[in-house]
């Protein structure tokens, strides 16, 4: 009887043993976003959502997650001397940054520690590091089909708006350059704003050019009321490049997205009503966590190398539509949208007016110049902008 | 459902211990290793699958590079030679004579002169099978290979829905170097095209691969022949052409809804039936050719290993369970045999022997059980002697006390008789004194005395009513005569008990000994009384047959006796494997429910006194258990009494 129970209490202390979960080495995941300028309305996700979704994949995986929180909404020198520091302590994984502003000025620091940074936004392309995955679409997805769309519907006669960043004024040079060759388009003004204050101006300066069409990318002021309806006042469409946003106002503004909420979409309907709303950085950060779980899962976290190769041509409905990492890191094939703002109750709020009829290739560096041309173009407005990749005034989040 | 069955397994009733042991402990062990090699399998076929769905996700992923890597190249060479200044010339050029000369004035001539060479030895050099340029408007103005392309519009209504067609428009729209497949189009189902741009938009440059380019372009053949590897191209209707064959994937099918589902994004890894097999698949979306890749592995073989496993584990399951079966008989065996030894001695025990004896060399539960078996059948045989003696001593008792009760009766009478007859004889003595000296007084002459005597005998005589008491002496004479030849009757009974061990048995004929007990009967009683007989035993019956003449005749007796006028009794014998039944049933009064307990009783009768002495059944009853056997009554008032003997055969029946 006694060895009977001594066996059994050793039997039973060899199973616990064998099954007890052993502990494994913490995951640490950087997380960038504009934590307190105007813009972090615009990265809210990025700063609650994402880091839920990690923090439960990792308890499902049984693993430790140690998640750090930079803000990019500070001076270039101190965000990269951060994410450096971070780096150095052998973190190789960053997600997020809102505009391609951060991305641009995270990039050296990613290459001299070969992080690798998930980015879920949309850019302008343009970006020569293989340190980026641009889960959103880049200028060759979005811009073009925009142009010819507009070609054909809009007008002809256009304005540009942009804000005073290396995006705004490579997307101005991208449609120059299609707009030059077009010669049925004319590019009537080109206006990068700096500030809110200049709202008015460029509203004046709308209504005096009676342009059929303004090309709209100051983003970080989409959302400022009465901006958007100011400029339809002038009798042109609005067509908003701002992939990732919508405009707070009423308006007929049309624009060119990442997502739209098609309900054949299965998977759109089940993150919907999961989530409730759902723009395109909502989409691709639940996509970033799933991606990072799947690796987790797989053992590719050990080192950047294996998680780039898990990345490279990972493919996924998502609730966009089908979307797949380009084998070259290139960008996300993926669909994209034209939509047209309505304040149309049948329709919720949008019509869409065009859509890709299959995934569109990324192209990093598109339309007629060289790469390298593109690269000497970034440099010289990062030299003249004072070293930094955009030079308009966003302001803190309680201005 | 599971209760259920192992409620009713348990109260399944197995005909020998032997089989429950042995069921149960091939249960208990088969159970589990059933079990483990269930699992086990299960486990490693997962184990399996994974590893070939592993290695074919892995394989569709490599494919899809290799795929888009190639038409990557296809691109970017397009989109190089669509930005080579002398391709903007000639763009320019072709443009600008187009629709205003003819192809063959001089002007297009000189141009073919100077941009043919280049750009036929381009087209030869990377296999197409025609270069186009295409201005704006969608005319076609220069034709590498000169083809009947040249001068078309491909913005014609003939073109519509046309890989040119979209391939020229899908150029200009993204302002980009772009792929078209038309799978349908097993001669060219690959067109490139790119905007050609200056500082104007001059056209589009439209590359048409051969079929042997192409064929490089989207090889899916694969080294392994166990693998075979496959594209599928998306067609506008939803469903999906795979690359070399006419036909497409129909709509709604399992295939090609795995296919949707793989090119809207998801990895898909499943398993699909065609006529030929069961198909291992994993397809992955290729966005470059707008379709999917699919590798495929037949299930049958890539769990080959899995099957071989099977087959193993249901021999070693089949041996194991043969194995344990074997062990488990020799086992139950040695379990079940002391019992069986047991349950033998057990039934020799209930047969009357006493004398038996099991082997209780065992140590364990079964040896303790033995020692216990001999040791209660010990106590048994000296508790049995007590007992055979206690009941003897109790009927001796019983029938002491029945015979001093009959006796008595009769011996009060003869008693009091006998008292009665010594007074009387008092009275014959003082009237026989009176006599004699009467008879003396006349012999002596003495006149005188012998008047007075006389005088004084007849007084005497009137006094005493000497003839009452002449004929009371009779009649008590009569009584006590009586009453003694009944106390010898009942003696004589008695004496059958004492002799019942006696007599030797003999073979004799049943039906012959009842023919007897009835011929025996009083002429009145075969007439009054009609008697069936209906005797199935022919062989000779062997028991004491003067003893159970008396049983049938006793049971004849009160079988008659029962019934009234038109009484009916019916004698019945047959036979069954272990014993002869003799019945007999008569149709008379029947017998109270109260007293059949007690009929069997000595000197119990329900006849009037002086007819039955309550013998009879009794003896017979005695009689009969003496041969080992028993007589069952059934009896119903107003309906008649049935009386059955069961006699062992003799290979049962213990030594009388």
């Amino acid at each position: 009887m006694k060895a009977t129970v001594i066996s059994v209490l050793v039997l039973t202390v060899l199973l616990i043993a064998w099954f007890w979960p052993v502990q494994k080495e913490a995951q640490s995941v950087i997380i960038v976003a504009d934590l307190s300028s105007q813009l972090a309305e615009r990265d809210r996700h990025l700063a609650t959502d994402l880091p839920v979704w990690l923090n439960e994949a990792a308890a499902q995986a049984h693993q430790r997650l140690n998640i750090l929180f930079l803000d990019s909404h500070q001076p270039a020198g101190k965000l990269v001397e951060q994410l450096e520091t971070h780096l150095a302590s052998g973190v190789h994984i960053v997600m997020g940054c809102g505009d391609s502003a951060c991305v641009r000025t995270l990039i050296p620091a990613l290459e001299r520690h070969k992080a690798v940074l998930l980015y879920p936004a949309s850019s302008e392309g343009l970006i020569d590091s293989d340190q980026v995955v641009h889960l959103g679409p880049v200028a060759s997805q979005y811009l073009f089909p925009s142009i010819s769309w507009i070609r054909h519907n809009l007008g002809r006669n256009i304005m540009f708006i942009g804000s005073e960043s290396a995006r705004s004024h490579m997307l101005a040079r991208l449609i120059s350059g299609q707009l030059n060759a077009d010669k049925q388009l004319s590019l009537i003004d080109r206006e990068f704003m700096r500030d809110s204050s200049e709202i008015s101006s460029i509203i004046d300066k709308a209504k005096y050019y009676k342009s059929d069409v303004i090309v709209f990318d100051a983003c970080e002021w989409i959302a400022v009321p009465g901006f958007i309806s100011g400029l339809e006042s002038s009798g042109a469409s609005v067509f908003s490049l701002c992939i990732d946003q919508r405009p707070a106002d009423e308006s007929s503004l049309y624009y060119v997205s990442g997502y739209y909420d098609n309900r054949h979409n299965p998977e759109n309907v089940r993150l919907k009503s999961l989530l409730g709303e759902l723009n395109p950085v909502r989409i691709n950060s639940h996509w970033m966590a799933q991606l990072w779980q799947q690796a987790l899962d797989s053992d590719h976290l050990n080192s950047s190398r294996q998680w780039k190769e898990h990345l490279r041509s990972s493919n996924a409905l998502i609730a966009s539509g089908p979307a797949q990492i380009d084998q070259h890191l290139e960008g996300t094939w993926r669909p994209v949208y034209i939509i047209k703002k309505s304040s149309d109750r049948l329709t919720d709020g949008e019509v869409l007016m065009w859509m890709s009829d299959q995934p569109l290739r990324p192209v990093m560096f598109p339309g007629l110049e060289a790469p390298s041309d593109w690269l000497h173009f970034l440099t010289i407005y990062w030299r003249n902008a004072g070293g930094e990749w955009r030079s308009a005034i966003t302001g803190s989040s309680s201005s | 459902m599971k209760p259920v069955f192992f409620s009713r397994l348990r109260q399944f009733e197995f005909q020998s211990m032997r089989a429950r042991l042995l069921f149960w402990m091939t249960l208990l062990v088969m159970l589990p290793v059933v079990l483990l090699v269930v699992i086990g399998l299960g486990y490693a076929e997962e184990q399996l699958r994974h590893r070939v769905t592993t290695e074919m996700r892995h394989s569709a992923a490599t494919l899809m590079k290799t795929l888009d890597g190639r038409v990557d190249v296809q691109i970017e060479d397009n989109r190089i030679l669509s930005r080579s200044p002398y391709l903007q010339q000639a763009m320019k050029a072709f443009s600008a004579v187009f629709g205003s000369r003819e192809i063959y004035s001089m002007e297009y001539q000189e141009l073919e002169d100077r941009y043919r060479n280049y750009l036929a030895y381009y087209a030869e050099k990377q296999g197409l099978t025609d270069l186009l340029l295409v201005n704006l408007d969608g005319d076609v103005v220069f034709s590498a290979s000169q083809s009947a392309l040249y001068g078309r519009n491909l913005l014609h209504g003939d073109f519509i829905g046309s890989p040119l067609r979209k391939a020229f428009e899908r150029a200009l729209w993204h302002m980009d170097s772009v792929i078209e497949i038309s799978p349908a189009d097993t001669e060219q189902y690959a067109t490139l095209a790119a905007p050609v741009v200056d500082r104007d938009i001059l056209g589009v440059v439209i590359q048409m691969p051969s079929v042997s380019i192409l064929g490089r372009l989207i090889e899916v053949e694969s080294n392994d022949s166990d693998v075979l590897q496959s594209l599928y191209i998306a067609s506008d209707d939803g469903t999906f052409q795979q690359i070399g064959q006419q036909l497409s994937t129909r709509s709604g099918s399992h295939l090609n809804r795995l296919l949707t589902s793989s090119y809207l994004g998801a990895d898909i890894s499943a398993e699909i039936n065609d006529d030929e097999a069961t198909w291992l698949v994993s397809l992955k979306p290729v966005p470059a050719l707008n379709g999917v890749v699919m590798v495929r592995q037949n299930k049958s073989k890539a769990l080959a290993a899995v099957r071989d496993l099977r087959i193993s584990a249901s021999i070693g399951s089949g041996v194991l369970m043969v194995v344990l079966l074997m062990v488990g008989r020799r086992v139950s065996g040695t379990l079940t045999r002391p019992l069986k030894e047991l349950a033998v001695n057990f039934e020799k025990i209930g047969n009357g022997q006493r004398q038996v004896r099991v082997d209780e060399d065992r140590r364990d539960e079964l040896g303790m059980l033995a020692r216990e078996f001999n040791r209660m059948a010990s106590s048994l045989r000296n508790t049995q002697a007590q007992l055979v003696q206690t009941e003897k001593m109790a009927s001796i008792g019983q029938l002491a006390a029945g015979v001093a009760h009959e006796i008595n009766n009769p011996m009060s009478v003869v008693t009091a008789n006998i008292d009665t007859m010594r007074q009387y004889t008092d009275v014959y003595i003082v009237l026989i004194d009176l006599y004699d000296r009467y008879i003396r007084a006349v012999t002596d002459g003495n006149t005188e005395d012998a008047e007075q005597l006389a005088e004084k005998i007849l007084q005497y005589q009137q006094q005493e009513d000497i003839q009452y008491v002449y004929d009371d002496m009779r009649s008590l004479v009569e009584e006590s005569l009586t009453g003694l030849g009944r106390v010898k009757h009942i003696v004589g009974s008695l004496r059958v008990f004492s002799e019942l061990d006696k007599a030797e048995e003999q073979a004799v004929d049943l039906n012959e000994v009842i023919q007897h007990v009835i011929a025996d009967l009083p002429a009145e009683v075969r007439q009054k009384v009609v008697i069936e007989v209906d005797i199935r035993i022919c062989e000779p019956i062997c028991f004491k047959a003067e003893q159970m003449r008396k049983v049938f005749a006793a049971l004849l007796d009160n079988a008659w006796r029962a019934c009234d006028e038109n009484g009916k009794v019916r004698i019945r014998a047959w036979s069954d494997e272990i014993q002869h039944l003799i019945e007999f049933q008569d149709n008379g009064a029947g017998i109270e429910e109260a007293r059949v307990a007690h009929i069997f009783n000595p000197f119990f009768t329900t006849r009037p006194v002086g007819e039955g002495l309550g013998l009879g059944l009794s003896v017979a009853h005695s009689i009969v258990e003496a041969h080992g056997g028993h007589i069952r009554v059934q009896s119903k008032v107003g309906q008649g009494t049935r009386l059955r003997i069961a006699l062992p055969r003799a290979k049962q029946r213990e030594p009388v």
